[in-house]
């Protein structure tokens, strides 16, 4: 009789301490968020010294510039596929132009934001994260500390910045291609007048879809950068805890971005 | 007797190991305090605690009768600019070159200062390490000891009141070592207050005028150098003995 009862307690002691350690690391977590928003409206008020400017740049390279050749072979696949393949089967049921409708919910509103963030997830989440995780088992961070040069400040606004206006430009660039582009594509498989291509094109894109694609890439620049940047710091010792931390950066950026395109999705249609 | 840095009842644990356990201390103001111990009985610890760079669990750190963790931003931007730390690894930022290393202390408290200014200060403490390298590389491509020297014109460039010094001498060749002893010596002369990790005998002879001993986190002696090298306490001489050759 007694062995069950003990089983239980033991059952509910471990649950009742992984909650608490639940508990505690989210609001971990979001104080962490809060402190960036806080020192991000600072450095944006100019009331923080410029010294993270450069940091701020070359996060912008990295992240925007260097991913724009990805993107752009992405969306063109992406928007080529969706023309050759929609205009195909839709002619056939006599409804040619709900590609156009097509493209945009799909383009703009869904796969562009979320294409766009897993790039990003993929090059400059794992990238900050390993860095991070590099810099505080180097003593870095430590060394930051000592000069009184605030690690949030300094490192992570200049990237939480860089990253969020980097996936907004990269998903307008994917936007344009995607869109655009894959019509000059389309060309070469299937000619399209160009003039009804636009025309129709733009009179079934609404604010509401603009929107709604902004708000989502803006979203996932912000997630993206203060998850990679968490877990970057979540490294405490040793050498070994850099890749499990990535990995986590990775796989909760991911896991983070489609559940607010989720939410974000619901919205736009509730 | 006036302290630069006290520590008060401190007590560190990490993953269920006491790192710092009640340690209580005072280091003296330009005076200096050389800190001994086995490997892994808390002296990198309490230095960094000290300096306020790793926060305690229980117990206050005061710098200048000031608790760090209550300092306002502006009193923290103070305190920070009076404070050095060299550390046992150096510890430079590896994305900048060695010339942006010691430079960006200098542009944060000094902010608006022109770039020759900078420069010239740079030279300056350069020439006074007899640094003759290429400042303009980046951390991977210095020696070890070159970039521990760059880490100690970085402690420096903000001429700070009090500097704490990770293993100085570690990764340093002999020449290197004699020229930073020197200018340890000097700093202390002037006024500045040391707080040194080491078993080097050269450095402790000549600099230490008090010496905290630890072991398990805990302190087991503390007092003027010539009182705790009398210690009869075995751990004591067992540690001395090895950094002063004592017999």
């Amino acid at each position: 009789m007694m062995a069950p009862v003990c089983k239980l307690r033991e059952f509910l002691r471990y649950l009742g301490e992984a909650s608490i350690r639940y508990a505690r690391e989210s609001l971990y977590a979001a104080g962490y968020v809060f402190e960036i928003h806080k020192r991000t409206f600072r450095f944006l008020r100019h009331i923080q010294p410029k010294y993270g400017y450069r940091v701020f740049i070359m996060q912008m390279l990295f992240t925007g510039f260097e991913a724009l050749w990805i993107i752009a072979v992405i969306s063109l696949a992406l928007g080529a596929l969706i023309i050759i393949q929609g205009r195909s089967l839709l002619i056939q049921v006599g409804q040619g132009t709900l590609v156009y409708p097509i493209l945009i919910m799909v383009i703009t509103r869904e796969l562009g934001p979320l294409l766009t963030a897993f790039v990003i997830i993929a090059r400059s989440g794992t990238a900050m994260a390993t860095e991070l995780g590099y810099s505080v088992v180097s003593h870095e961070i430590e060394a930051y500390v000592s000069f009184g040069i605030n690690p949030i400040g300094y490192l992570i606004v200049p990237r939480f910045l860089g990253v969020t206006v980097s996936m907004v430009i990269l998903n307008l660039y994917f936007n344009i291609f995607g869109l655009l582009g894959s019509f000059i594509v389309t060309q070469f498989i299937k000619p399209l007048q160009m003039n009804e291509y636009v025309d129709n094109l733009l009179s079934y894109l609404t604010p509401a879809d603009v929107f709604s694609s902004l708000l989502k890439s803006f979203i996932f620049g912000a997630i993206i950068a203060c998850t990679a940047t968490y877990y970057g710091f979540r490294v405490e010792r040793s050498p070994t805890e850099i890749p499990q931390m990535a990995i986590k950066a990775v796989s909760r950026s991911f896991i983070l971005c489609i559940l607010a395109d989720a939410a974000i999705t619901l919205v736009y249609y509730i | 007797m006036t302290y630069s840095t006290e520590i008060q009842n401190v007590r560190i644990v990490r993953n269920g190991h006491a790192l710092l356990d009640n340690v209580s201390a005072g280091l003296e103001e330009g005076k200096c305090t050389v800190l001994m111990g086995t490997s892994g009985s808390g002296t990198s610890c309490f230095m960094k605690t000290a300096a306020g760079i790793m926060a305690p669990d229980t117990g206050r750190v005061l710098a200048w009768n000031q608790d760090i963790e209550l300092m306002s931003a502006q009193q923290q931007f103070v305190f920070r600019e009076k404070m050095g730390f060299v550390f046992q690894d150096a510890a430079l930022w590896a994305n900048m070159t060695g010339f942006q290393n010691i430079a960006l202390p200098f542009q944060f408290h000094r902010r608006g200062m022109p770039q020759e200014k900078i420069a010239a200060r740079i030279a300056e403490i350069a020439g006074e390490f007899d640094f003759t390298g290429n400042l303009d590389r980046r951390p991977v491509d210095f020696s070890t000891g070159e970039q521990k020297i760059i880490s100690y014109m970085r402690a420096m460039i903000l001429e700070p009141r009090i500097l704490f010094l990770d293993d100085p001498t570690g990764a340093i060749d002999n020449i290197f070592e004699k020229r930073v002893l020197d200018i340890l010596v000097k700093r202390k002369d002037q006024g500045c207050t040391l707080v040194v990790n080491t078993h080097n005998p050269t450095y402790t002879l000549r600099l230490a005028d008090t010496i905290i001993v630890m072991k398990a986190g805990k302190i087991m002696e503390q007092g003027p150098a010539s009182q705790v090298r009398a210690s009869s306490d075995p751990y004591v001489r067992g540690v001395l003995s090895d950094a002063l050759c004592l017999p």
